[in-house]
């Protein structure tokens, strides 16, 4: 029998037999499909409080699902293991996943509402939610490649939902393409792995183990490789420009996959991997101005974008960025905690986001079209104050524990990395109280829809309001007695230093606090005080719009590379094809039809041919052996 | 004289062979199987008396036997076919090819 | 007075021949009655089962010296693959009287005898046990009645010619050896004895339907009714294979054993390219069915090359165990479908999408398609062979598999987007039970390689 505690195995068998029952509804009654995922989603979120229960108590555990294992001869042997792995961390991200996920799903009930494909959603959804929990439960390296395929997948599936739209559907391919890209890189590094330790099987714990003794140059490249895959998951440079346009997505989706989880599950493969990492020289280092380099970068382009979600993409790019920082300033506690932190505040953004989306009945909105919305939407207001305040790391808000602890440890380095947390803090502070301003205040923009825009009915603004609840609460509760550090310290196989959190320190909350004034206090000077610079600043210099909308060229770069790797193979192509045009590649498929008419000419039916066949196959035969005569 | 023997088994043998591979008539090539076979047998029955040896004599009884009945299974679908209205002749029996 | 003693000695050490003898008798009294093809059917199927269940030691007495049978690890597992090779057959074949039943049992027999044998002769009797009632069986039992008596003659002719040939092996290898018993590695290789096994070996691998003696297999698997392929796919071939392990083994160094890779290659890569070109589909599968054979043949030449290594008989005997399900699925699924040609099959998922998926099931099992029971086995010869350093034959082996997996794609293909009659197609209860019973173990064998522990166990090391 299986030994596992049934609330760990109900991580995974929630969801899918919910998915299940969502296929037999959507047949004959989708609009009922939501409810066995909203039931899972329950179920999934209290087995996941259970868990970090158990695990405070108990502590890790590993527990062996199924072997895949192909033995024939002692010590000759395949193994493949599916096993599960219930530690701090695990336990944390699923509570973060189970409580973000559920809540999302109650509002995307009420967003895709008038929505076509409303089944269709929900399935894709919650094979998302499912793939995304067996993916941080996973207890060896090829589970957890598997379920990251899957989470790319279902992020394909997801981004280009509204598939009759062009732009989404190349969204789409471009977020699974770059991907890709980035998952090469895990591949290799498994089989890197599986190559050193000589067996497919070996789960986190034995693996760790053996950490000190692997080969540095073998270990070097395992790391690099798996910094690659996160960099294409959790959209670093240069592989972050699938995000910003995987905003084609529906609003639920960004804000479940491209803010609080999927996009996370790179800072989580690093924090995973983080006894390996760790052992590499200069890996952490590389990891920290990467992460430094996406985050201010990012921050910079966030400021002069218009539409509200890819402000919020390239605001979650930023963070990732942050995250990444974290991790390679060894403080990997930091890092997760923003990680949580973040998820909570960016999907509340996100569902704001939505709500304006959807009183101005588009799909998306632009700051230009909304403005002076306080008034008519309260509640979005308030959460989106709170979420922002969070984000720009406002003490006592959430994001100011996260950001402090990053931050913190940046300025405690000191250097490049002191100035890179204060631009950092500085730059979050404006586009996002730009964003704020713009919205929220000012004059009325937006044209007249038929109605006034107004709240969107409970269904939507519980979500948000709970999640802002949390973006307001979860970093005092998670700091106050240790709490998240002594979770994660369960089953932590890296050094217990790297999980601490700072409660509460005066030089970085001055630092942290000035740069973030500055910034609001920036915002306010180009929006309220002066309107007009945006619109009419950027309307007057089309250049300048060229390059706000390109990344500042990167962009143009990428396609550039993109087009020219293309143009390579295609002309490789051509030239093999007209080299061998007398047959031996173009021919090949009429080649072996001609050789499988000949073959079949031979069977003619006629017996003493096959006798004759029969005698001469003998003979031959016969000849081989009589050779030795 | 073990050649000797060898010889005429062999040629026998060969002989069949070119009757089965070589002639159309179903039923020559019947023939030829079983000489094909009383070849073989030639050399048994006769180490069964050179080495004294009452187990090959047995085996090529055997032998015999199992050619008696595979030759009458033959006979039997040569008539069957014939019945049907194949003519008993091999390059004829060409329905199933390719 | 009855000696108890003495039979049941007999029943426990040879086991499912026993059954099989009162099986038969049974059968044959059977006849003197009405109903006699029902009766005869069950008396058939419950002889397989009963063959089945004695199949597995029990307290055995050793067998004495210079025993002409005894039973061993590699007959016992053998014998399971015959005698549920033929179930399919003895479940769906049309019985007009009760001589279907007997000709299969008899070929059964033939087919024990061959694993039970330590002695040429007994290998000799009990491949003309075996091949007889093939003869018969696909002359009466054929659809067409003309094409399946030619193919019958076919047959017997080739048939005949081979077991002559066999025949010729023993005399030189009695000559050379002067004894008719046998035993692995017992021989050491000179000319005489290299003859001798090529004639044995040449005979075996006809009956496998090795390139280039391969030539009466598609007119028979085409001519005969499609379950009645199914039994010689499955269960002749693993014998006929059992048959060339057993000659192999007294010289694996062998030239015979060394040219077994080539002829393995030769063999796939001829049966692939033949299968591309067809549309009748049991001549497809029937080529498919030598392709599949380069491949066990390739397996046998590993086997050989690293002196009879345990793990290449494991991998030999999963792969036809595996077969044995796929092929016998797949002839099923034509015999329960009643399609002939690739026309036929165009659209057949429309209308009946649960036997479409059986068959999607059985041909992506025979390309060897992960996790299918037909990718492992294949994964177990390739890694065998890579074992062995068969490079050559092994880049041949994976290039067939290529070709093969066009054709086999292309049927499901056919079946589900391309246009055609859309039949609906229920068939029996029987049927049914019998295409579920091989698609199951088809698609999840490759998952649970486990069972290559009761496999080790049964083989023996």
């Amino acid at each position: 029998m299986i030994h596992a505690p049934f609330s760990l195995l109900l991580v995974l068998i929630a969801p899918i037999l919910a998915i299940v029952a969502g296929g037999f509804l959507y047949t004959f009654r989708p609009r009922l499909v939501h409810w066995p995922m909203l039931a899972s989603c329950a179920v999934v979120f209290l087995a996941a409080l259970r868990l970090a229960y158990l695990v405070s108590t108990r502590g890790a555990m590993d527990v062996l699902l199924y072997r895949w294992a192909a033995t024939w001869s002692p010590g000759s042997s395949w193994l493949v293991d599916f096993g599960l792995r219930l530690d701090g961390l695990s336990a944390m991200m699923l509570l973060l996943i189970s409580t973000v996920g559920g809540l999302i799903h109650l509002y995307s009930v009420g967003y895709m509402e008038e929505d076509a494909s409303f089944g269709r959603f929900f399935l894709y959804f919650h094979f998302f939610y499912f793939s995304m929990l067996g993916l941080v439960v996973a207890d060896n390296y090829v589970q957890m490649y598997l379920f990251w395929e899957l989470v790319g997948t279902a992020s394909y599936l997801l981004i280009g939902f509204w598939y009759h739209k062009d732009t989404a559907r190349r969204a789409a391919l471009q977020a699974f393409l770059t991907n890709r890209v980035g998952d090469l890189g895990f591949l290799a590094a498994v089989f890197i792995l599986m190559a050193i330790v000589g067996r497919g099987d070996s789960n986190f714990t034995d693996l760790f183990q053996l950490g000190a003794s692997i080969n540095p140059t073998h270990l070097a490249l395992v790391g690099f490789l798996l910094f690659w895959a996160a960099t294409a998951k959790s959209a670093q440079f240069p592989l972050y420009f699938w995000l910003p346009d995987a905003m084609e997505g529906p609003t639920p989706v960004s804000a479940l996959m491209h803010a609080a989880t999927m996009v996370t599950a790179g800072i989580f493969l690093l924090a995973r991997s983080w006894p390996l990492i760790s052992l590499v020289d200069g890996l952490p280092q590389w990891v920290a101005a990467v992460g430094a380099l996406t985050a201010i970068g990012s921050a910079i382009v966030a400021v002069t974008k218009t539409d509200l979600k890819r402000i919020l993409a390239y605001s979650t790019v930023s963070h990732l960025g942050i995250m990444a920082m974290g991790i390679g300033l060894g403080k990997v506690g930091g890092a997760l905690f923003h990680l949580l932190t973040h998820g909570f505040f960016k999907a509340t953004l996100f569902l704001c986001a939505g709500n304006i989306a959807h009183a101005l009945h588009k799909p998306t909105a632009d700051v230009s079209e909304a403005g002076g919305l306080r008034k008519h939407m309260p509640v979005t207001f308030g959460a989106f104050t709170v979420a922002a305040l969070s984000l720009a790391g406002v003490f006592p808000f959430a994001g100011f524990f996260s950001k402090d602890a990053i931050i913190g440890a940046a300025l405690e380095r000191g250097g490049v990395m002191a100035v890179a947390g204060l631009l950092i803090a500085f730059l979050s502070a404006l586009y996002i109280f730009r964003m704020l301003f713009l919205v929220f205040w000012g004059p009325r923009s937006w044209q007249h829809p038929p109605e006034r825009p107004h709240e969107a009915g409970t269904v939507m603004a519980a979500p948000v309001s709970l999640l802002a609840a949390g973006a307001f609460a979860v970093g005092m509760f998670a700091v106050w007695g240790h709490r998240l550090t002594d979770l994660l310290l369960r089953g932590w196989a890296g050094s217990a230093e790297s999980l601490s959190i700072p409660g509460f320190e005066w030089p970085s909350f001055f630092a942290g606090t000035s740069m973030l004034l500055f910034g609001a206090g920036a915002a306010y000077f180009l929006t309220t005080a002066m309107p007009d610079w945006d619109p009419a600043w950027r309307a007057s210099r089309p250049w300048l719009a060229r390059l706000f909308e390109t990344d500042f060229y990167y962009k143009s770069f990428v396609s550039g590379v993109v087009d020219a790797v293309l143009a390579a193979s295609r002309a490789i192509g051509e030239i093999f094809d007209s080299r061998v045009v007398d047959g031996a590649v173009e021919g090949t498929g009429p080649a072996v039809r001609a050789l499988s008419a000949r073959f079949s000419a031979a069977i003619s039916g006629s017996l003493n041919d096959y006798l004759w066949w029969l005698a001469a196959g003998a003979a031959a035969l016969l000849g081989l052996a009589l050779r030795t005569l | 004289m073990t050649l000797w023997v060898w010889g005429v088994s062999l040629f026998l043998f060969f002989v069949g062979l070119a009757i089965v591979v070589l002639r159309r008539q179903l039923l020559l090539m019947l023939l030829g199987l079983e000489l094909m076979i009383a070849g073989t047998n030639i050399v048994l029955v006769f180490y069964g008396g050179l080495r004294a040896d009452a187990d090959i004599l047995g085996a090529a009884l055997l032998i015999l036997a199992v050619a008696a009945g595979e030759a009458v299974v033959g006979l039997a679908l040569i008539l069957r076919a014939y019945n049907l209205g194949l003519e008993p002749d091999a390059p004829a029996l060409r329905e199933l090819r390719g | 007075m009855i000696p108890i003693d003495p039979i049941q000695r007999l029943i426990a050490a040879m086991g499912p021949p026993a059954a099989f003898a009162v099986g038969l008798a049974l059968i044959v009294l059977a006849g003197f009655g009405r109903g006699r093809s029902r009766v005869s059917k069950v008396l058939g199927v419950l002889t397989l089962l009963a063959g089945l269940v004695l199949v597995f030691p029990r307290a055995r007495p050793a067998p004495a010296a210079g025993a002409l049978l005894a039973p061993d690890g590699f007959s016992t597992a053998w014998q399971i693959l015959f005698y549920a090779g033929a179930l399919p057959f003895a479940i769906l074949g049309a019985a007009g009287t009760e001589a279907p039943a007997l000709l299969y049992l008899g070929s059964a027999l033939g087919m024990g005898i061959i694993a039970l044998s330590r002695n040429l002769l007994m290998l000799f009797i009990g491949l003309e046990l075996m091949s007889i009632p093939a003869y018969l069986l696909v002359s009466g039992l054929g659809r067409r009645e003309r094409a399946s008596s030619e193919a019958a003659l076919k047959y017997f002719f080739s048939g005949g010619a081979a077991s002559a040939f066999f025949l010729l092996g023993i005399a030189l290898y009695y000559a050379r050896m002067k004894t008719l018993a046998f035993a692995p590695g017992s021989a050491p290789p000179d000319p005489i004895l290299g003859a001798s096994l090529v004639l044995m070996g040449t005979a075996a691998l006809f009956k496998i339907g090795a390139v280039p003696l391969h030539f009466w297999l598609p007119d028979v698997y085409e001519a005969s009714a499609p379950e009645l392929a199914g039994f010689f796919s499955t269960a002749l071939k693993a014998a006929a294979v059992l048959l060339l392990m057993r000659v192999v083994s007294i010289a694996p160094s062998s030239a015979l054993a060394r040219a077994l890779p080539w002829a393995g290659a030769l063999t796939m890569f001829v049966g692939a390219v033949l299968a591309l070109g067809q549309d009748r589909l049991q001549r497809l599968l029937a080529y498919s069915s030598i392709a599949h054979a380069g491949n066990i043949i390739l397996g046998v030449g590993a086997w050989a090359a690293m002196g009879a290594s345990p793990a290449a008989a494991y991998a030999i005997y999963f792969y036809l165990a595996a077969y044995l399900f796929m092929n016998n699925g797949a002839f099923s699924f034509l015999a329960v479908s009643g399609l002939k040609t690739r026309e036929d099959l165009k659209g057949f998922a429309k209308g009946s999408p649960v036997l479409a998926g059986l068959f999607a099931v059985f041909m992506l099992a025979l390309a060897g398609a992960p996790p299918t029971a037909g990718f492992l086995a294949k994964l177990l010869i390739f890694w065998e062979a890579l074992k062995a350093g068969l490079y050559a034959p092994l880049a041949f082996a994976l290039l067939s598999a290529l070709i093969a997996l066009v054709y086999y794609l292309s049927l499901v293909r056919d079946a589900y987007f391309e246009e055609g009659s859309a039949v609906s197609v229920r068939g029996s209860l029987a049927g049914r039970a019998v295409l579920w019973a091989c698609a199951a173990p088809s698609a999840a064998l490759g998952l649970f390689p486990i069972v290559l522990g009761p496999i080790q166990r049964l083989l023996g090391p």
